[in-house]
């Protein structure tokens, strides 16, 4: 499987674009169905360039967000380790995975990392309130085959 | 596996270190901040910019309507000017005569709010002032009604402001009609807050108006902050389920004041009152009572008295 071009550029690209996409400002009806895009391109990178992204890079990213969020540091930088870590054990399927089974991987995944985070803001902090706080896990998982598509096409096939 | 292990640590450790408040990793996550506010002015651009267009774009009958409105509108202010100017001195005069520190002319900063914060469970804002400008943690941040929140994060050139209505805000108030004092907490929601610690039977009614009360370490007392909205009596509870609404206008403020005033009980760390003892110099201690300088009226006496001990 030779390697055509490396993932270099695309991962970053698609890392920063993750960072924007979710500081962007939304209208208030859609702001509670905003998709969690860094977990996305993190999952879907660890994927598919595992040597390249790892729970390193997570780190990294989650710390970048909690500063751009203004959330406590480390909440968001503990989840997305523990997502990517978790993406990285089911990696070795991800090749014979159909986009209906990697749709229910991220949501399972997006899912504990918001559980994940919950846990933490309730012993740190204050825990959310309601039911909305679940809402972007299934808007993660119904962009994730848009991201999959569009992302694929810069992976090595 | 050891990886993962030891970035997970990593990360529970600095939320750990974090939520204590821990000085080194505000220090470096102010600077990391700072480097991504661009980021944050250049999403707000495109709508300023609409806005702005919008603005020019607007006919000559609009403007001259807006302007007469203005006119009148500044009019009626510069009688509440006069009229305030004439308290403000009659006020001076009364606190120096009770000795207290009395700050009636405060300064303010406009700004611009240039983004709200992406989670939709917080109600935080993004103003385009920042640390450059003098803005610092906990200052207290108004619309042209009443208190809209205060800040909680300052970065170089942007700021965040906790809105009233934020789950994890509270202000101290009392009640405008008799001064009876109360906690205002935020619950979250945009239109309502509740007052807190209101005994059963006590004097309160829909529409009465709160104001700071001063009492905290953030709002200097006097700003109009929410009015009640509906009473509840809750059997077997000691205190009234109170609803309150906001009087500041939380989403639709464009321009906000970051005031530059803080409360009397943060300004004066410790006040030792001397006890009364029988003074024998009533002559040069008079004119102090009179000056309105009165934080320093309480040692007066005593440097006053050194000064003229070695002169004759």
């Amino acid at each position: 499987m030779p390697r055509r071009r490396s993932p270099f550029i695309p991962l970053i690209v698609s890392l920063l674009l993750s960072l924007l996409l979710s500081v962007l400002p939304l209208p208030p009806e859609l702001a509670p169905w905003r998709p969690e895009w860094v977990t996305l391109m993190l999952v879907f990178w660890v994927m598919h360039a595992p040597l390249w992204v790892g729970v390193w890079t997570a780190a990294f990213m989650g710390l970048l967000l909690d500063i751009l969020l203004a959330t406590p540091l480390g909440l968001h930088a503990s989840s997305l380790v523990m997502v990517v870590y978790l993406g990285r054990l089911t990696q070795r399927w991800a090749g014979i995975f159909s986009i209906r089974q990697t749709t229910a991987l991220v949501l399972l995944l997006v899912l504990a990392g918001r559980v994940l985070r919950y846990v933490e803001l309730s012993l740190f902090g204050v825990p959310p309130a309601d039911w909305s706080y679940l809402l972007p896990v299934l808007a993660s998982a119904l962009v994730w085959p848009t991201v999959l598509l569009s992302l694929r096409r810069w992976t090595q096939r | 596996m050891l990886h993962f292990l030891f970035a997970f640590a990593l990360t529970l450790g600095l939320l750990t270190a974090d939520s204590q408040r821990w000085a080194p990793l505000a220090g470096a996550r102010a600077a990391v901040y700072s480097v991504f506010e661009p980021v944050f002015l250049g999403i707000a651009w495109p709508g300023s910019v609409i806005d702005g267009i919008s603005d020019s774009l607007r006919f000559g009958g609009q403007l001259r309507e807006e302007n007469q409105k203005l006119r009148q509108q500044n009019l009626r202010l510069a009688a509440y000017v006069q009229k305030l100017s004439y308290l403000a001195s009659d006020n001076a005069r009364l606190r120096g005569l009770i000795e207290s520190a009395g700050q009636l002319h405060s300064r303010v900063l406009v700004a611009e709010v240039v983004g709200i914060d992406p989670d939709p469970g917080r109600h935080v804002l993004i103003i385009n002032q920042g640390s450059a400008s003098g803005l610092y943690r906990g200052q207290p941040v108004l619309d042209a009604r009443g208190v809209l929140g205060r800040i909680i994060e300052v970065g170089r050139h942007t700021a965040r402001v906790m809105l009233v209505t934020d789950r994890l805000n509270s202000v101290p108030v009392r009640i405008n009609r008799n001064g009876m004092r109360a906690i205002l907490s935020g619950i979250g929601d945009t239109g309502e807050m509740r007052l807190q610690y209101v005994p059963e039977k006590s004097d309160i009614k829909p529409g009465d108006l709160l104001v700071t009360s001063g009492l905290g370490q953030d709002f200097p007392a006097g700003y109009p902050v929410g009015r009640v909205g509906e009473i509840r009596r809750l059997v077997g509870d000691q205190f009234l389920d109170i609803t309150a609404l906001p009087v500041a206008a939380l989403d639709r403020s464009r321009y906000v004041l970051a005031l530059f005033e803080k409360p009397q009980s943060a300004e004066v760390p410790v006040v030792v009152m001397p006890l009364p003892e029988p003074q024998p110099v009533p002559a040069p201690a008079a004119p102090a009572v009179v000056t309105p300088a009165p934080a320093t009226t309480a040692t007066s006496p005593a440097p006053q008295e050194s000064s003229h001990a070695p002169a004759p």
